[in-house]
């Protein structure tokens, strides 16, 4: 006999994923060569100091973020880059 | 006392039909008076399963249903009841999914919270020695008023930057 359809619980998981290019590692850049031994003045280096954290920084966090969204996507500095 | 009784026992011979009349109207009455109590009940508990059937969203009263091009009357009540278990399956298997949803996420979002917190604890210690490392050469640096081969090496390492090829 027939009867009302049965209703199917509709449970949808939402991936708010966000665009890949956003899930993208930090690029790492090669960085100054060693052999260039000049000088620069204590403000001009506090600059580049502090530049240069902010960018360390920065791209730590963007590394967590992007591991928190997809786990395992970019994987520690210490993992990837040649022993210093 | 005697004459008495013999009196009434007379009285009631006489009109006996009278009274089997009364006895007889009486039950009547008492029968009706509980048919139609009985029918208003049915009567409210009707309105009562319809209202509640309509509010299920199937009719209480029968209808006519197709099985295989041949027309099939279904009794009333059938359709309504079928829904309302339908709709109670519906929301235990919606409260189930949905919890086990639930503890999925959480559980997910437990892991990658622990991840992230030894991630954090590691950025953070690499950061600190890095910027250690910076200070002692940028120090260093001050004194002999020349970048060595430590300062550019110190900074590649707190910017995150790659150690260059050569």
């Amino acid at each position: 006999m027939p009867g009302p359809a049965r209703e199917v619980p509709v449970i949808v998981e939402v991936k708010d994923t966000p665009p890949a290019d956003l899930l993208r590692c930090p690029d790492t850049p090669e960085g100054f060569p060693l052999e260039e031994v000049g000088e620069l003045s204590t403000a001009t280096r506090a600059a580049a100091i502090r530049i240069g954290k902010a960018l360390g920084v920065n791209a730590g966090r963007l590394r967590r973020l992007v591991n928190w969204i997809q786990p395992g996507t970019c994987p520690a500095p210490g993992d990837t880059a040649p022993p210093r | 006392m005697i004459a008495w009784i013999l009196t009434a026992a007379r009285a009631i011979r006489a009109s006996r039909q009278w009274l089997t009349l009364v006895v007889v109207a009486a039950i009547g009455a008492w029968l009706y008076v509980q048919y139609a109590e009985t029918r208003a009940d049915r009567d409210r508990l009707l309105a009562q399963a319809d209202v509640i059937c309509a509010a299920a969203g199937e009719p209480l009263a029968a209808s006519i249903a197709l099985v295989d091009g041949k027309p099939v009357t279904v009794p009333r009540g059938i359709r309504c009841r079928r829904k309302v278990a339908g709709l109670v399956a519906f929301r235990d298997d919606t409260e189930r999914q949905s919890a086990a949803a639930l503890a999925a996420a959480m559980r997910e979002r437990e892991g990658k919270a622990a991840i992230d917190a030894r991630a954090a604890r590691d950025a953070a210690e690499a950061l600190t020695s890095a910027t250690e490392r910076m200070e002692q050469a940028d120090a260093e640096a001050e004194r002999r008023n020349r970048l060595d081969r430590d300062w550019w090496a110190a900074f590649n390492d707190l910017a995150g930057l790659r150690a260059p090829a050569r």
